[in-house]
């Protein structure tokens, strides 16, 4: 068998074995330590497996994770995200999808400070989402809304994956964190629009609220107070250098719990729960990205990347011909991989190609990112989607999957729109210089 | 011709010189020597994080690796000869001394069962950067932040007066630019590399070397065990001195690079006063005394190698003057 | 029988407390080291391992309870329209692939962890012997490769009474 037959099969597998409903980490663990064992070796595949658990769970920079989804129940519980949605319902409540637009817009304005689209989607997940649902929009619609508002994380700068990729090919990342901001502001453009046409054509799944009038807004002005002074709080920290991205989490955590407290919302019970609720989420949305690096390193260690390399060299193809086929392999491998683990595996391949043929570094590194955020939200594979779902449990998958479609479409929109203006990503950074 | 193909695991970018200057060189020399019948993949993307190399390899997910010792802390401490603070002056001198060190006394440390290593090298001298505040003497430290990549560097610049915070170097550049540290302990070439020229202002050298990490080059044993005697000598005839010296010319490019950048940019270069090193050098002299005692706990010698290792520094270093007329 | 369910489903829980607790502990250290660094302009020693070292025990301490309460993250498009019969089957193959699976980690990570103790494998700052951690984390992956094996059980034990598969959240 050759590799892209065993790539193949690998993709089929875990598609199969995820479709009838078994845990997607364990489908992933599955394929990827079995696809080492019988194509590696026997040796590689157990010496991998016994010290990738180590290794991923171990880690600094993802403590992100469990701190902003922590900070995200704090501020449930606390009843603090009722009250902004109460009044964000009062102001855009009687406009059709208003409140997943203000959601796509909160989400934009964190990306600016956030580096990383998981924890924009795990802040955003527990505040938007249950609040949502409360004023009657559908699971998937809502769902959907944070999630892809979430994939502006890494888009808008700061992001952690135009860091890397700074890195990774020796391109200035601050002329690329420039770069980001237009498409950035693009894309909540097309979201917006997005939800607009999705909540024209199904009214259902947005219903319209009667208008509210003027002293209504304003009583429900005052309760927003705490809520407005913790996201500033945190705005502010990571702008004047008090503490970084990282660390953002913890900080975000430890105020939302004050809060709680002087709410008097917190109890041992709450405490308790809150903090057992946090580490469900964590266990399961590392769960799955163990199985997601073991089924990467199986990709790497096949391979993969070489072979990609050789099919677009023997193709023989034109400089936009050769983007489109790098984008159908991302959109291809998006669904199957998780997002980080795709742009290490394929950017030092792709980048001299692409170079080579006269693309600007900051333009393909703006590209990358968008189908990186594009691969957040595609199924059946999406992280971000799995954020969501892992802590609005009772959410359907199903549901999930037919809710992104719009988004996935505005994400499409969008990138044809970059390829056909470049301009767009390049224009900032040149003139910056 | 039969030819042997080896699996060369890599966590840095192509263009990194440790790649591109260090193991592809390395590799291509031993490809030419044996006439193509060995041959070395590079992998272009990392199965594990830089701490993970060194099982990876005993695993034989490749068959060829490179890391640094100091981050797998505890494991190869009689290795890390050179990572103590003023031991290595030069990328040459260091690099040499820490191979012929490990020459001398490798083999007993037992530190890489499992493993065949081909070459050990440092890194260039680390300077003090600030994105704020200038750094002229010891008590400019003072109070200032500075980012480190490591607990050793921590703890170096704790000692020095200064407050460190360890920061994966992804985040090192927004940190810099954001205020979170006033200074980064890096050598010019890394500045460089992970775009944090922007934000510098003045760079302060310390001469003699603040401190090292001392990297490793190695075959998984089995992997070395299968090759033929003319591939095992041509191996051999391109690694251990030969890489040292390659790491010199690598480190000491990248360097030169990097200040390139660094000097267009207008940062202010100073060099710490000699009265300041011989302080930092007293000050940081704990960090030696600890180490000859796990020397001996592990019933070395500690002092014999130490002294070997600061020998063969001295015979090695870039900066010696010869060839002078009396 | 029940009793002995019941049983290790607290003990589950108790891990997860445990779990939860740690991560308020990476909260305050987090929360810490700002406040020190920032106004007091020295460090928090070892909070970054703290933090490390936190992280690795909250995620392999609270995967028995996840496990347990079905929280694992699927695909159910498909499976929720398959026959009682089918569901069954496809349920009861899922979780005992899973306590398999689990269960070899477990080993595997037991091993590493010796190799770690061997090498005499530490934190960098506060010392602590990885193998020591890593050995920890096998052992919560055995519990919950036996998490696993119970929801095989119940499985069974519901298709013997005949009630409808209930295959954990959707
Ligand atoms: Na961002
Ligand atoms: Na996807």
């Amino acid at each position: 068998m050759g590799l892209w037959e065993i790539a193949g099969l690998s993709f089929g597998g875990v598609f199969m074995l995820m479709i009838i409903g078994m845990p997607i980490a364990l489908a992933m663990l599955l394929v990827g330590l079995g696809g080492i064992w019988f194509t590696i070796s026997e040796r590689t595949a157990m010496g991998m497996i016994g010290q990738l658990p180590i290794n991923a769970t171990m880690s600094y920079e993802l403590s992100v994770l469990p701190m902003f989804i922590l900070m995200g129940v704090f501020v449930t519980r606390a009843r603090m995200s009722e009250d902004l949605y109460r009044l964000c319902h009062g102001f855009v409540g009687h406009l059709r999808g208003g409140l997943a637009a203000a959601t796509v817009l909160a989400c934009g304005g964190f990306s600016a400070l956030s580096g990383s689209s998981i924890a924009t989607a795990a802040t955003m997940a527990k505040v938007a989402v249950p609040e949502m649902r409360r004023y009657g929009y559908a699971d998937g619609f809502a769902a959907a809304a944070v999630a892809s508002g979430g994939t502006l994380g890494i888009l808008i700068p700061p992001s952690v994956i135009l860091v890397l990729y700074g890195i990774a090919t020796g391109t200035d990342i601050g002329a690329l964190f420039i770069a980001g901001i237009l498409p950035g502001l693009l894309a909540i453009a097309l979201y917006l629009v997005a939800i607009r046409i999705t909540a024209q054509l199904d009214p259902g799944c947005a219903p319209a609220a009667p208008r509210q009038d003027w002293p209504e807004r304003i009583r429900n002005l005052r309760s927003v107070g705490p809520i407005l002074l913790l996201f500033i709080g945190i705005i502010g920290g990571l702008y004047q250098g008090v503490f970084t991205p990282t660390e953002a989490g913890g900080v975000g955590a430890t105020g939302a719990f004050v809060f709680a407290l002087w709410r008097r919302s917190m109890s041992f019970r709450v405490f308790i729960d809150s903090l057992v609720e946090t580490v469900q989420t964590t266990a399961s949305l590392f769960l799955v990205l163990i199985g997601a690096l073991v089924f990467s390193n199986f990709m790497n260690l096949l391979g993969l990347p070489g072979a990609l390399s050789d099919l677009i060299t023997e193709l023989g193809l034109g400089p936009t011909a050769v983007i489109f086929v790098i984008f159908a392999i991302y959109l291809v491998l998006g669904m199957f991989m998780e997002s980080l683990s795709m742009i290490l595996l394929t950017i030092p391949i792709f980048f001299p190609i692409v170079t080579d043929l006269g693309f600007d570094p900051i333009w393909f590194g703006i590209f990358a990112v968008m189908v990186t955020e594009l691969s957040l939200i595609t199924p059946p594979v999406g992280l971000n989607l799995f954020v969501i779902k892992s802590v609005i449990i009772d959410l359907s998958m199903g549901a999930v999957y037919r809710g992104i479609l719009p988004f996935v479409l505005a994400d499409l929109v969008r990138i044809a729109i970059i390829i056909a203006v470049p301009a767009i990503a390049t224009i900032l950074p040149e003139l910056a210089k | 011709q039969e030819v042997t193909t080896l699996r060369v695991g890599s966590w840095l970018p192509p263009h990194h010189l440790i790649v591109s200057g260090i193991i592809e060189p390395w590799a291509a020399a031993i490809e030419d020597e044996t006439g193509g019948s060995l041959q070395f993949e590079v992998m272009t993307s990392a199965l594990g994080p830089p701490p993970a190399q060194f099982d990876l390899l005993l695993d034989q997910s490749f068959d060829v690796g490179y890391g640094v010792s100091g981050h797998n802390a505890g494991r190869f401490t009689m290795t890390q000869v050179m990572d103590l603070p003023f031991m290595s002056p030069d990328p040459w001198a260091g690099s040499a001394a820490a191979w012929q060190t490990y020459e001398k006394y490798g083999d007993e440390y037992g530190e890489h069962e499992g493993a065949h290593v081909v070459g050990l090298f440092t890194h260039s001298n680390p300077n003090i950067n600030m994105a704020e505040g200038r750094v002229e003497t010891l008590s400019d430290l003072e109070g200032k932040t500075i980012r480190v990549g490591g607990n050793v560097t921590g703890r170096i610049m704790s000692e020095l007066g200064a407050s460190p915070v360890q920061l994966p170097p992804t985040e090192a550049q927004t940190a810099m630019s954001r205020g979170v540290a006033d200074g980064i302990t890096f050598p010019s070439e890394s500045i460089d590399f992970f775009g944090i020229t922007p934000v510098i202002n003045s760079i302060t050298r310390i001469p003699g070397g603040l401190y090292t990490d001392t990297f490793w080059v190695a075959f998984n044993e089995d992997s070395w065990n299968g090759l033929t005697d003319e591939q095992r000598a041509a191996v051999n005839k391109h690694s251990g001195m030969a890489i040292a010296l390659l790491a010199g010319f690598a480190w000491t490019n990248g360097d030169t690079f990097g200040e390139e950048k660094l000097v267009e940019k207008g940062v202010e270069f100073l060099t710490l006063s000699e009265e300041d090193v011989a302080t930092a050098r007293d000050r940081l002299e704990p960090l030696q005394t600890e180490w000859l005692e796990q020397a001996e706990e592990k019933g070395f010698d500690g002092e014999a190698i130490l002294t070997y290792a600061r020998d063969m520094v001295e015979h090695y270093r870039a900066d010696k003057v010869v060839n002078v007329v009396k | 029988m029940h009793r002995l369910f019941t049983l290790f489903d607290r003990l589950c829980l108790a891990l997860a407390w445990l779990s939860g607790l740690i991560a308020a502990f990476v909260m305050t250290v987090t929360f810490v080291g700002v406040v020190m660094r920032y106004l007091l302009r020295k460090p928090l020693m070892g909070g970054f391992e703290m933090i490390e070292i936190g992280m690795g025990l909250i995620v392999f301490s609270a995967l028995p309870w996840m496990v347990r309460r079905g929280a694992n993250i699927r695909v159910t498009v498909l499976s929720d329209k398959f026959p009682t019969m089918l569901a069954r089957l496809a349920d009861f193959f899922s979780q005992s692939v899973g306590a398999i699976l689990m269960a070899f980690i477990a080993w595997r990570v037991w091993l590493q962890g010796e190799r770690l103790l061997k090498y005499n494998e530490v934190t960098m700052e506060l010392r602590v012997p990885k193998g020591m951690i890593a050995q920890g984390m096998s052992v919560l992956l055995a519990v919950t490769a036996l998490a696993f094996l119970l929801c095989a059980v119940e499985v069974l034990r519901r298709a013997g009474r005949g009630e409808p598969s209930a295959g954990g959240s959707r």
